[in-house]
């Protein structure tokens, strides 16, 4: 997959986003997801170039999700209110498979 | 990217890949007998290297009821050629496709001329700015093929491409016989020819082979292909040899530190070389920059002797991408907390169409190729922060004898993968284990089922940008 095929499945599932740069670098936000615990979050992902699409091992999440430094968390390039959730991800990536690993991050950091 | 105008191509070589399953359905389709030629258009796109140029076939739009007529020879309608160029995609080149009756490259006859000269030439470059290939297919499955390129108006001409790769559980390679000739068989080759005979040495030497990396496996892999006779190598390597380099580089010594890898393997394969007419190329780069890839989409078959997981990752998209194979080997030496050795593996496997993507082999995972291309493994605080089972995967521990087991399997597997002789290349990926001392081997396995590796098969994608 390519990253215009994740652009045009999160447009489809109707969920709102926007780019954000940071420097040289480019991060798409993904903005509200509704989670369990009764909080909303906002998650960024870096954009990378080349095809097939190779997903950065993180997810970038605004606010905190866990207290910083468990859970594998970093201080996140965005911005002191988001964290970087280190979060591997093997499998091939489609749209779909990469927004259920959004949910399953957030659900479960 | 380049076009249809000839003097684009100053200097540059051509050359046609197609998968085995893509052949396979065009041959059911073109050879109609001994007395009967057919034809077919098709679909290809351009994968450019610093010197070479090669159309890579994607697709077949065979010939509905009228739209070619057959009388011994054949021709096509015009509403043929109309549907063809209504139904390229984007970014594509046309192909026209014919048999012939007999074996071997084929030139072409006055009427083969006229139809890819006169009536194809002008119209497709006009509709997809690329050049319109020719295609012929010989009664013993060679393939010859050819663009025509624009050199003034209203006129086109002709360049043959050097050769035609099919690639799948083998590569078969068509060579044009003056572009790229029967080479003359050296006295210093005879024990090798001995083993696997003239015609799979003819095929073997002729090939454009890369070598990335040329530290402890590649500088192995590199004198051997010249030792064995291989005409045209190209060294990619970004890195110098330090001293830490020497217990493992073969030819390098402690005059050579500071000098770059690839130049040292250039001269150790010059020494070494058997082969009548010797070129070698050095590109003193990482093979994830433009000038990297630029150089091994010059080749037909890559050797890959990096550990680093994020270049394997570029091979491996190239290798279906590009239609180009990849030979790829690696080693794992396990020690404990104490620094006492736990195991030692190894393991070959040959990568492309048809076969399992180093992915699908579990020879890399995604996420540390991602974390290779975003610098962390380099950062000292992320690795410190890693699992022990993952530093040891990063550890990069390696023995010269190690290397040496390496570079022979992957020498052995190219031979296999050219020759067609599982005698030599074996049946499939292998798996050293040196306790108890055993090599595993399976027969060669594909795809999972959604690898993104099988999408991008003949799509001449970019993975870096």
């Amino acid at each position: 997959m390519t990253l215009d095929d994740l652009d045009k499945h999160l447009i489809a599932i109707g969920r709102s986003v926007e780019d954000k740069t940071v420097g040289t670098d480019v991060y798409t936000v993904i903005k509200g997801f509704a989670v369990s615990n009764g909080n909303t979050y906002d998650v960024a992902v870096k954009r990378t170039g080349g095809t097939p699409w190779l997903p950065e091992a993180a997810l970038h999440v605004h606010p905190h999700r866990v207290p910083m430094g468990q859970s594998a968390s970093q201080g996140s390039p965005l911005g002191g209110e988001w964290q970087y959730l280190s979060r591997r991800f093997e499998r091939a990536p489609t749209a779909q498979s990469f927004v259920a690993h959004i949910l399953t991050v957030l659900e479960c950091p | 990217m380049k076009g249809y105008q000839l003097r684009e191509y100053e200097g540059i070589e051509f050359s046609v890949a197609l998968t085995a399953t893509l052949d396979r359905e065009l041959v059911q389709h073109i050879d109609k007998g001994p007395h009967q030629e057919d034809l077919c258009f098709g679909y290809w796109r351009p994968s450019p290297g610093s010197g070479r140029f090669t159309a890579v076939l994607h697709q077949v739009n065979l010939p509905r009821e009228g739209e070619r007529s057959l009388h011994g020879n054949v021709a096509f309608e015009s509403d043929y050629l109309l549907r063809v160029l209504d139904e390229c995609p984007a970014g594509s080149g046309i192909v026209l496709i014919h048999s012939h009756l007999g074996p071997g490259w084929q030139d072409m006859s006055c009427d083969d001329i006229a139809a890819e000269r006169d009536r194809l030439a002008g119209v497709v470059a006009s509709r997809t700015h690329l050049p319109i290939l020719g295609m012929t297919w010989g009664t013993d499955g060679a393939w010859s093929a050819r663009f025509w390129l624009r050199a003034a108006r209203h006129e086109y001409e002709r360049r043959d491409v050097t050769a035609v790769r099919v690639v799948g559980k083998r590569l078969r390679m068509s060579y044009h016989p003056l572009l790229s000739p029967l080479p003359l068989i050296a006295g210093s080759q005879e024990a090798a020819v001995s083993v696997w005979g003239e015609a799979a040495q003819h095929d073997l030497v002729r090939l454009r082979v890369a070598v990335v990396g040329l530290g402890s496996v590649g500088s192995i892999v590199a004198e051997t292909l010249a030792r064995t006779g291989i005409q045209h190598l190209t060294f990619v390597d970004a890195d110098t040899i330090e001293l830490r380099n020497l217990d493992r580089t073969l030819g390098a010594g402690t005059e050579d530190v500071g000098s770059e890898k690839v130049r040292v393997a250039e001269r150790n394969a010059r020494r070494a070389g058997t082969a009548s007419e010797f070129d070698v190329r050095m590109v003193p780069e990482r093979v994830q920059t433009p000038a990297g890839l630029a150089a091994i989409l010059n080749c037909d078959v890559i050797i890959c002797c990096v550990d680093r997981p994020w270049p394997r990752h570029v091979l491996n998209a190239v290798s279906n991408g590009h239609l180009i194979p990849i030979i790829d080997g690696g080693i794992l030496a396990v020690v404990d907390a104490k620094k006492r050795l736990i195991h030692i593996d190894w393991r070959i496997h040959t990568v492309g169409p048809e076969r399992a993507c180093l992915y699908c082999l579990d020879a890399i995972r995604r996420s540390d190729a991602a974390l290779d291309r975003d610098g962390k493994l380099d950062d000292p605080d992320y690795i410190a922060g890693l699992s022990a089972e993952d530093r040891a995967r990063f550890s990069r521990r390696n023995v010269f004898a190690f290397s040496l087991s390496v570079a022979s399997h992957e020498v052995l597997q190219l031979v296999g993968l050219v020759t067609g002789n599982a005698r030599i290349g074996g049946i499939g990926p292998q798996h050293f284990h040196a306790y108890p001392g055993r090599m595993d081997v399976e027969p060669t396995k594909a795809c999972q089922s959604g690898c993104d590796m099988l999408e991008i098969t003949a799509t001449t994608v970019n993975p870096v940008e």
